[in-house]
């Protein structure tokens, strides 16, 4: 804990903005384009959004419990009141005692391990029916004596993943975790406990312990995965009947029956998962995937692993490819300044080389750090290089090459560049708030020995404690100590501001703005909002 | 496309690549080539090539063919529509951010003429949404909740808890 006298909270300085001329820069790296200063805590204007989602508690939780029950494990300050029929879900829909859900090898490592405080949650309230009315978020109720648990070790909830489900990341309530399932297809009876979790270790390898896969590995507590192990009739895609209809698309496309693939969502999911992302992987080593809503990848071929960080960019995060028609890479072109072009949608392509139409100037000039290494870095040189979105000119990508880019091999400029992780942790937060649980609930509290705060990783969220409005600690930890605050005999309002602690290697643009140039069409920048998140108690010291 | 693309095919005898022939191919049809993989070894590997000439990144276990520029697929209608839904859904999240109910339903109009399909029941989401937030009323909230329990495999699910199903909480907050 780190005790600060008043408010200190500052990030990176501001670093001077340069305006920068383009003509006739063609070198690669020629071009140095500075930094800007971090859009951040600047006025939002008209199209600024709430920090607080409606029904978020953001104040003192003078909040009423809705009327009917609440979402199996729905965090605080993401209520919802919903019919009982809907709080009965989990069982309902036949929950399985984890221990025989087959957890493959990473799962069952978090189920062993423990996760870190906050990491599964209010063990009272998360994953129980009208959790957040009864954990007493209304502010009618009142703690008394208070002693906090020991939380640190407490395992998430068990997550339900289906009938067919295997779980092989439970980080919390599905109701505060990005939720990500994955329908297995062309794995028969003889391959799917075998073939299909070697695909998927394969593609979990890349995401959480390669700089490829980072920013996923930061926020791996973030994102719950469900894999659903559907038996096929036949081994492998193209061999007869499989589960999903799986094939070729044409055109290095895989495709699959669409129809069945929702049916059986519908049908074997369980309403408290709530789906945010939906892949299919494939048994077969053609080269054919797909970056729609419903992400494809061929779980077999050698790129395998990156080909579902590639399309998962498509298909969960909105972003553009950026090679362009003459090859991938850095054969596409130098950071130059050479011309204007059309602006798209994806953040991560601009036909504007001078300050990339707001998308990413504030990258411009730096050099990404590595988030498993810093000093070994990542995509390089962030900057404007000619070429992406298939045209060669009039068309520009943050890097030389990234995962959007030339996503084969090793090295590490095949990572996501930091455009592309900059949007990928807005998505993450989009579904998301910081807190999952405060012990004691919000509200009253009469003599209360210690508080916490249940974030979703506590290595990513910093929390400050203020009492009465001052700052007494920044980055203090999950839980606050009153019996040695020294508080005067009296009410006191303490307060913990949960947030990303993210530094400006990562995220730049924090003022949940969108970029001019997206506005009215495509943004998630509106979601860095929701990375910080404020709770209270209204303490009595006697 | 017409584009022709010449091929040699090679193969190794001794230390001497001596070319044995060639094939001819369209644009976007296959071409073929081989790549001296190792001493004392060819390897052979088919290469689709794109309406703009690239290579694009061959099927199978083989090496990808980083000798040459490839491109991960080629850029097709088929992909362009693809993207072109992927950015439709990302401005209709946009607007939900925003709360902007008038830009939700101006944006599904173009999104439901141009993909009726809608297989994963997102626009009748987003329509939920755009109601709750124009008119939070008991019967949009009914409707949210019937589609919170039955459309498991809309990804708007979540969107439709927090713009219909909190606000309740959230007004009752505003009245104390």
């Amino acid at each position: 804990m780190k005790p600060m006298p008043s408010r200190a909270l500052s990030f990176a300085p501001t670093l001077a903005l340069l305006v920068v001329g383009c003509a006739g820069e063609s070198e690669a790296g020629g071009l140095s384009q500075p930094a800007t200063g971090p859009r951040e805590g600047t006025s939002m204007p008209s199209l600024s959004v709430s920090t607080e989602e409606p029904g978020a508690s953001g104040s003192n939780a003078q909040v009423t419990a809705a009327p009917s029950m609440a979402i199996p494990g729905a965090p605080q300050g993401d209520p919802a009141g919903v019919p009982s029929s809907m709080a009965n879900a989990r069982g309902s829909m036949g929950a399985r005692d984890p221990g025989t859900g087959s957890p493959g090898p990473v799962g069952a490592r978090d189920q062993e391990t423990g996760s870190t405080a906050g990491a599964g949650g209010d063990p009272v309230t998360d994953g129980e029916p009208g959790a957040d009315g009864e954990s007493g978020t209304d502010g009618d109720d009142t703690a008394v004596g208070t002693d906090v648990p020991d939380a640190a070790s407490t395992p998430p909830e068990p997550l339900d993943c289906g009938p067919d489900g295997w779980v092989v990341e439970n980080h919390g309530p599905p109701a505060n975790r990005v939720n990500y399932l994955i329908l297995a297809d062309g794995y028969d009876a003889t391959t799917i406990d075998t073939t299909l979790e070697e695909h998927i270790h394969r593609m979990l390898d890349a995401r959480f312990n390669r700089e490829q896969g980072e920013p996923y590995g930061r926020y791996r507590k973030f994102v719950n995965i469900c894999v659903a192990k559907v038996v096929s009739e036949t081994n492998g895609i193209g061999n007869g009947p499989t589960a999903f209809g799986g094939g070729n698309g044409g055109d290095r496309l895989a495709r699959v029956d669409q129809r069945r693939v929702t049916n059986y969502i519908n049908d074997h999911i369980p309403r408290s998962f709530e789906v945010d992302w939906t892949a299919v992987v494939l048994n077969q080593d053609r080269w054919e995937n797909t970056g729609a809503i419903t992400m494809l990848w061929s779980g077999a071929t050698r790129d395998a692993p990156g080909a579902a960080l590639h399309e998962g960019g498509h298909g969960f995060h909105q972003l553009a490819d950026e090679y362009c028609a003459g090859g991938t890479g850095t054969r596409c072109g130098p950071n130059m300044c050479g011309g204007q072009g059309r602006e798209y949608a994806e953040v991560n392509t601009t036909g504007d080389c001078m300050d990339t139409a707001g998308k990413w100037d504030l990258w411009l000039g730096t050099v990404q750090k590595g988030l498993k290494v810093p000093d070994m870095g990542a995509t390089g040189l962030q900057g404007t290089f000619a070429g992406s979105r298939y045209v060669d000119s009039g068309q520009y990508r943050p890097s030389g090459n990234s995962m959007m880019n030339s996503l084969f091999g090793d090295d590490l400029n095949t990572s996501y560049n930091a455009v592309s992780r900059e949007q990928i942790i807005f998505s993450i937060w989009r579904a998301l708030q910081p807190v999952d649980s405060t012990e004691p609930p919000e509200g009253e509290v009469t003599g209360a020995r210690s508080l916490r705060v249940n974030v979703i990783d506590p290595d990513v969220v910093d929390i400050d404690w203020s009492v009465d409005g001052d700052l007494v600690m920044e980055a203090g930890g999950s839980v606050f100590d009153v019996t040695t605050a020294n508080l005067s005999p009296g009410t006191h309002t303490i307060s913990a501001l949960a947030y990303d602690n993210a530094d400006m290697d990562l995220v730049r643009n924090r003022s949940s703005e969108c970029p001019r140039s997206v506005t009215g069409r495509y943004c998630h920048g509106t979601a860095w909002s929701r990375s910080r998140q404020t709770v209270s108690w209204t303490v009595t010291v006697e | 496309m017409g584009l022709s693309l010449a091929a040699t095919l090679l193969y190794l005898e001794g230390s001497q690549r001596v070319a044995i022939g060639s094939i001819e191919s369209q644009g976007g049809e296959f071409g073929e080539s081989t790549q001296l993989a190792s001493a004392g070894r060819v390897t052979r590997q088919r290469h689709e090539y794109g309406a703009d000439g690239q290579a694009v990144m061959p099927g199978g276990q083989g090496a990808p063919g980083l000798s040459e520029p490839m491109h991960p697929h080629p850029i097709t209608a088929t992909h362009e529509r693809i993207f072109r839904e992927n950015n439709l859904v990302g401005a209709l999240n946009a607007a939900v951010d925003f709360a902007d109910a008038s830009r939700i339903r101006q944006t599904l109009q173009v999104y439901r003429a141009e993909y009726p399909e809608d297989t994963y029941v997102l626009q009748e989401g987003y329509e939920i949404i755009a109601a709750c937030l124009d008119d939070p009323s008991a019967a949009t909230r009914a409707r949210a909740e019937a589609f919170w329990n039955t459309q498991i495999r809309s990804q708007t699910r979540r969107y439709v808890r927090r713009y219909c199903l909190a606000p309740k909480r959230a007004a009752s907050t505003e009245s104390e």
